[in-house]
């Protein structure tokens, strides 16, 4: 059973928890924060050793223009060291064994390293199957990158079907009850088709709060009227920072430990990229819980604008004999 | 009375039949008696021969099923009789209710397995559940004492239940309860899980236990059960599974032969959307599931409105509960749902719109004679054809024809003018019948007319008068609203409770009626949420909107024809077999999310043309597009060409077909029907 | 009249964001404040519908949570500044003595908000009343000196708006503390605090203000980064007609906010001062008539 441990930091004090980077991970897109990470490294004097990077086909195809990877290519200063995987942005799992591959074949450059993965901009599937992936290796030391957005696009369009999320169908007790927690986000209608496709219990919503701009916790709210408009769910709403996984873990949990006895939990991460994050960490320790996820036809391409603050979260993964509860 | 004090809670918040406990049903759930009666239905609910319940979400399908499970039953006979003793003598049947969860099913799959190894998975794992189910069924009637169960019995039902999972193995048990056989049933699922979880992110993974065959736990377990214990003798075994339509393809062969080849006195109680079932195929090659000799259907929504006073009788209950369990209301029984939304006459509607408020006859009456006539725009209307076509003392005829006291009936001179009937003609019908001379055959035509395009007649009153709107107000507007789905009724009370309480508060407390405004704003709202909901069906929801938001423009548009070719126009037909696989889907998406209701199919115009397959478009649209949420008249047929346009065309295709299907209204307003495309 | 489409906005907003303190009468008598007096009344309605739908307010539910928020904050804040190899056991070990060390108390005097907040901070996590003392108590033998060198002393307050409060009770009582025990270590919490009152107080005292969530100058009112009024024209005409209104209101330093906040937020348990009184105020105006507020602020007497 693994245990996460970790906290919450601004990524200016990145060289206090790092000394150096022997692996940099991320992802390409069109918003304009996807660089920061990277960028953040060199103001603070990490060169990594190495970058693994996901190059999404779709992104690359999103304007069909020629010299649109170069340009990717010379953001993140690729050099032979580094691998490029083209992978499919709607296809997590075989964009993850691409990875998986990767890592079986050169586990030597992740045992007992210092990997710094920049998750901004990647999609929720893609990270939480990266974690699995990354949680059967011992590094040394794991620091996951976060830049805020300045202001959010349109993020989604569409429907294609609400589903596990790979690894993460968790464990159902028929002889209990279901329980559904939502990290609510800005797209109201995907938590209202997780929900109706999950017929739960009970609905447990939590708004990201404190949020990265004071008014985004009443634009969630307002965005999940639909699912809201229940005066039981209503009721039941919680909290955990937008921009803490480990709160959002710990949050999480604390409802775990309150329900587990009589409810299967399943966790719809729609808030926050932090807060999935932590839905993962909480799942990857309470493997029984499962992660639903409705999946949309499109992730448009310019979701975002501008960024504002970046974090690095400091993660220790270790085994534990115990049922990993607190 | 502090307004701000009083904390009123919403009568209809909560209105998911899942997220009711099993109390909550019990509480809340109305017994509609129609679905219990073979004589309205032709089938018995609770009778040998497998059921397959059809409904959209909402209609009370889940309600049902729930309702039926050994967990309700149970604890209903329990709270009335204060014992289980003797439950077993009551009841015809024991049920057990499981919900097929898509997104699990969905993980029934991955590229390093094959898919006859995940049918076989598939296959143990439904054994696992519905035998668990069976094992729970009994330690819910042991616990109420619906049965003596000695240690004795009990073991042998426990390592019974072993033995059937695993028939090779030898168990000793001692000193165990029922309980235990659910236990053991839920490690072999843990281990299911397992596989699921691993084989989705590693190669190599290979499914290591034993597997429990076909129909060893789903028909074995009750066949135990009625050996070990006689006192279930003669009793039905129902398993009750919904959501139907979220198995795959392959996962519902796998249920459809359980359903073909099931062992008495085990039978099925199928709950699925419309249109849910993927195939009606077995594992067995060439053969099927047959409609009457395999199974029996029932269509919720035709069942339940099927009679209007039953459905009308059945929200109402249905309302009353929900409100006595709010004090304020209790207390004051204010809980008649009828007397709160009220009634809003087509009639009164009409003086309401030509005179901008509620007005009483007296004041009507009291209105001057020259100031109506030169600011009414119908009455304007009918003017200018007198003046125009007629040449005659306009004035004089115009008299003939009005009164002020029923603006639609002038509003249906004005048609039949249009229409070129001549004014004397007019004059004739209208007189009859506002004479009341029943003898005169000017009084039934006249009548027939009205009865027909009345509510149209109001569609087009308003729309001379804009900006004024169309209410959607009172008890049986909202339960034609509701097309036959209770969750939109109680989706309907909600919204328009939720405004009523904040900006008029005080009329609700002292059991007035609820503002109309209050009520058609409610409705407004719950469209408009209808709609969002429609653009996330899964796969299809983007044609389904895009067809959907042309249908409402194009029935708008008959709405307005000037001469009412066809009155209240809110339905289409269509040659289904000559629309392409992919419209076929969309069609087929729509009416399972019951965004399109298929009605009973139409005949062609000839004997040798096919059916047509009948769609209305869902009634709680119609605040959407200020359309009317009756079914009367019907438009052409819509080809293949036009409907797959609405659907799929582009921007240019669509609008050529909406121009044709349409109806077009006075030069001028071409623009504002595609506008309306636009809308929202 | 409240136009169909902007009621509908309102009774959402209510019932989601501000705990039905709302009926539409309210709402109603208060759009009736704005007479016309600067400009066109429908001008004016027009500023004071963006006002409405910008009011930013903590609910209980947000208020305890902002309790415990700033109590993790608190905590990392140790572990952070004490990073041990983050054995997770070790790091909850250092946690729980750091934790046992403290002693709460508010800023401000009894009766006011921070006390009430100290009472949700100490029920939302947990802590043991025997943790809790007036501000008073660490300058009288209620705390011994060995205790007080050995604790940390943090002290809670619900909003840092101007920092004002902060730093006058910096001096006065403070002061007066650490002059008794030079090595008792001090920290300073707030739920909500504004950019401009964190440098304030850390200029004028040292301390450090651990707070959930911060307010940028984007939030008040009538800066120039205003998210409520981007456009420079609108924001001028808004801020003459809050000026001119809140002039009758109170005094003029104080017409848009305690010391010029510009602040429109309030919480479940009181509207805080900063905020434009146009908000909060019930003050008798001139010609007998009396200024309906939009949310009641409990003033202090």
């Amino acid at each position: 059973m693994v245990r996460i441990s970790g906290f919450c930091d601004s990524a200016q004090k990145l060289c206090s928890h790092f000394d150096s980077v022997d692996m940099f991970i991320a992802g390409i897109s069109y918003e304009e924060r996807y660089i920061r990470g990277y960028s953040l490294l060199c103001e603070n004097g990490l060169q990594a050793r190495e970058k693994i990077l996901f190059y999404f086909n779709e992104v690359l195809a999103t304007y069909n223009r020629t010299g649109d990877e170069a340009r990717f290519d010379a953001a993140f200063a690729i050099s032979s060291a580094d691998k490029k995987l083209y992978v499919d942005l709607y296809d997590e799992i075989n964009g993850l064994f691409m990875f998986r591959r990767y890592l079986k074949e050169n586990s030597d450059k992740f045992l007992n390293k210092n990997i710094i993965i920049d998750f901004s901009v990647m999609v929720k599937p893609y990270f939480f199957l990266l974690m699995k992936h990354l949680s059967s290796i011992n590094t040394k030391k794991l620091g996951f990158l976060y830049t805020e957005p300045d202001t959010y696009t349109s993020l989604t369009r569409g429907a294609m079907a609400t589903r596990d999320i790979p690894g993460y169908s968790g464990k159902r007790a028929l002889t209990k009850k279901d329980a559904l927690a939502i990290l609510l986000g800005f797209e109201g209608n995907r938590a209202v088709a997780v929900y109706n496709e999950i017929n739960p219990d009970v609905t447990i919503p939590i708004n990201g709060f404190p949020s990265y701009k004071p008014e985004f916790k009443d634009i969630s709210i307002m965005k999940n009227k639909e699912l809201l408009m229940d005066e039981e769910i209503f009721k039941n709403l919680r909290f955990a920072p937008a921009n803490d996984p480990f709160q959002t873990r710990d949050a999480l949990l604390e409802l775990y430990l309150d329900i587990s006895g009589e409810y299967n939990l399943s966790i719809a991460p729609l808030g926050t990229k932090p807060m999935a994050l932590g839905g993962c960490f909480f799942a990857m320790e309470q493997p029984d819980c499962r992660v639903i996820y409705p999946y949309p036809q499109e992730y448009l391409p310019k979701s975002s604008k501008g960024w504002r603050n970046s974090w690095i979260y400091v993660t220790e993964l270790t085994e534990s004999n115990s049922s990993g509860n607190a | 009375m502090d307004e701000e004090k009083l904390d009123l809670k919403n009568p209809f918040a909560g209105f998911n039949a899942s997220l009711m406990n099993d109390d909550d049903i019990i509480r809340y759930w109305i017994k509609p008696h129609i679905l219990f009666s073979r004589q309205a239905l032709g089938v018995d609910l609770t009778g040998d021969i497998p059921v397959v319940l059809e409904g959209g979400r909402g209609t009370g399908k889940t309600m049902l099923l729930k309702f039926m499970s050994n967990e309700v039953t149970v604890k209903e006979y329990v709270a009335k009789h204060q014992t289980g003793h003797r439950f077993l003598e009551k009841t015809p049947y024991l049920a057990v209710y499981h919900r097929f969860d898509g997104p699990s099913l969905g993980s029934f799959v991955s590229r390093h397995t094959s898919e006859e190894a995940w049918e076989t998975i598939f296959k143990h794992y439904l054994e696992l559940v519905i035998g668990q189910k069976f094992t729970m069924m009994l330690s819910n009637l042991k616990r109420n004492r619906c049965f003596d169960l000695d240690p004795s019995r009990e073991n042998e039902l426990i390592i019974g239940v072993l033995k059937l999972v695993d028939p090779d193995c030898s168990y000793q048990v001692t000193d165990c309860s029922i309980e235990f056989a659910t236990a053991f049933l839920q490690q072999r699922l843990d281990r299911v899980f397992d596989f699921i979880n691993d084989s989705a992110i590693s190669e190599g993974t290979k499914f290591s236990q034993h597997i429990v065959n076909s129909g060893r736990l789903i028909f074995g377990v009750p066949e135990l059960a009625l050996k070990v214990l006689p006192e279930l003798c003669g009793k039905k075994i129902i398993i009750l599974l919904d959501e139907y339509e979220n198995l795959r393809l392959n996962q519902q062969k796998i249920v459809n032969t359980l359903v073909k080849h099931t062992k008495l006195p085990v039978t099925f109680r199928i709950g699925t959307r419309l249109r849910g079932f993927k195939t009606y195929d077995t594992l067995n090659e060439g053969e099927f599931l047959m409609e009457d000799a395999d199974y029996r259907k029932i269509r919720f929504e035709d069942v339940l409105t099927a009679k209007k006073d039953s459905f009308r009788d059945l929200l109402r209950m249905i309302a009353r509960r929900r409100l006595e369990q709010i004090r304020e209301f209790g207390r004051k029984q204010i809980v008649d749902i009828e007397e709160i939304l009220g009634e809003l006459s087509y009639e009164d509607e009409a003086l309401m719109i030509v005179f901008g408020r509620k007005m009483s006859r007296r004041e009507v009456d009291e209105y001057p004679e020259e100031k109506y006539r030169t600011e009414a725009k119908h009455i304007q209307e009918i003017m200018d054809i007198l003046k125009t076509k007629y040449h005659s003392d306009a004035e004089k005829t115009l008299s003939l024809l009005i009164d002020k006291q029923k603006p639609l009936f002038e509003m249906l001179n004005l048609l039949l003018l249009r229409r070129d009937y001549k004014p004397d003609q007019v004059e004739r019908l209208f007189k009859a019948y506002v004479g009341k001379n029943k003898e005169s055959p000017y009084y039934s035509k006249y009548r027939n007319l009205y009865d027909k395009n009345k509510v149209d007649l109001l569609f087009q009153l308003i729309s001379l008068n804009k900006p004024r709107q169309k209410q959607y107000a009172g008890f049986s507007t909202f339960c034609m609203l509701s097309s036959g789905i209770i969750r939109n009724f109680l989706e309907l009370c909600y919204q328009s409770f939720n405004i009523a309480l904040f900006s008029d508060r005080e009329s609700l407390i002292e059991g007035r009626q609820m503002p109309i405004q209050a009520q058609t704003e409610g409705a407004k709202i719950r469209a408009e949420r209808y709609m969002d909901v429609i653009e996330r069906i899964p796969e299809y929801g983007n044609e389904v909107k895009s067809l959907v938001r042309s249908l409402g423009a194009i029935f708008y548009s008959w709405q307005n024809d000037p001469v009412l070719s066809e009155p209240e126009v809110t339905y289409f037909c269509v040659d289904s077999t000559s629309l392409s696989d992919k419209a076929r889907k969309i069609l087929d998406s729509a009416a399972q999310w019951s965004v399109l209701q298929p009605k009973k199919p139409m005949k062609g115009k000839s004997a040798t043309d096919p059916l047509f397959d009948v769609y209305a478009l869902n009634h709680i649209l119609a605040p959407y597009f200020g359309i009317s949420y009756r079914l009367r008249g019907r438009i052409r047929e819509f080809g293949r060409a036009d409907l797959e346009a609405l659907m799929f065309g582009t921007e240019e295709e669509k609008s050529k077909a909406i121009i044709r299907l349409s109806r077009h209204p006075f030069p001028g307003r071409t623009k504002t029907i595609l506008d309306f495309v636009g809308k929202g | 009249m409240i136009e169909e489409e902007l009621l509908l906005e309102i009774v959402d907003r209510n019932r989601y964001l501000w705990e039905n303190r709302l009926t539409k009468n309210i709402v109603q008598a208060w759009l009736n404040n704005f007479s016309g007096e600067v400009a066109e009344s429908s001008d004016e309605h027009s500023i004071a519908i963006d006002l409405l739908n910008n009011f930013l307010y903590y609910g209980e539910k947000e208020i305890k949570y902002l309790c415990r928020a700033a109590f993790s904050l608190l905590k990392r804040s140790q572990v952070v500044e004490n990073p041990l190899p983050y054995v997770a056991p070790a790091a909850g070990n250092c946690n729980s003595e750091f934790i046992k060390g403290c002693k709460f108390s508010y800023i401000g005097r009894a009766g006011e908000s921070g006390a009430l907040v100290l009472y949700y901070f100490r029920q939302e996590n947990r802590l043991s009343i025997e943790q809790f003392a007036d501000p008073s108590a660490f300058l009288t033998s209620e705390v011994s000196d060995t205790e007080l060198s050995r604790c940390n002393l943090v002290f809670i307050d619900d909003f840092l708006g101007t920092g004002r409060t902060a730093c006058d009770f910096w001096n006065s009582k403070i002061v007066a503390i650490k002059e008794r025990c030079p090595e008792a270590k001090l920290h300073y919490l707030a739920l909500l605090a504004t950019t401009s009152a964190l440098d304030e107080v850390k200029i004028r005292t040292g301390l450090a203000v651990i707070c959930p969530q911060v307010l940028d100058d984007s939030h008040r009112v009538f800066s120039e980064t205003s998210s409520i009024f981007p456009e420079r024209k609108k924001r001028d005409f808004a801020k003459g007609v809050c000026g001119f209104y809140g002039g009758h209101l109170t005094s003029k330093p104080h017409a848009l906010g305690y010391r010029n906040s510009q602040a429109l937020l309030g919480f479940h348990h009181n509207i805080p001062d900063n905020t434009l009184p146009i908000i909060w105020s019930e003050a008798e105006l001139q010609n007998n008539k009396k200024w309906h507020p939009l949310f009641k602020r409990e003033q202090k007497f």
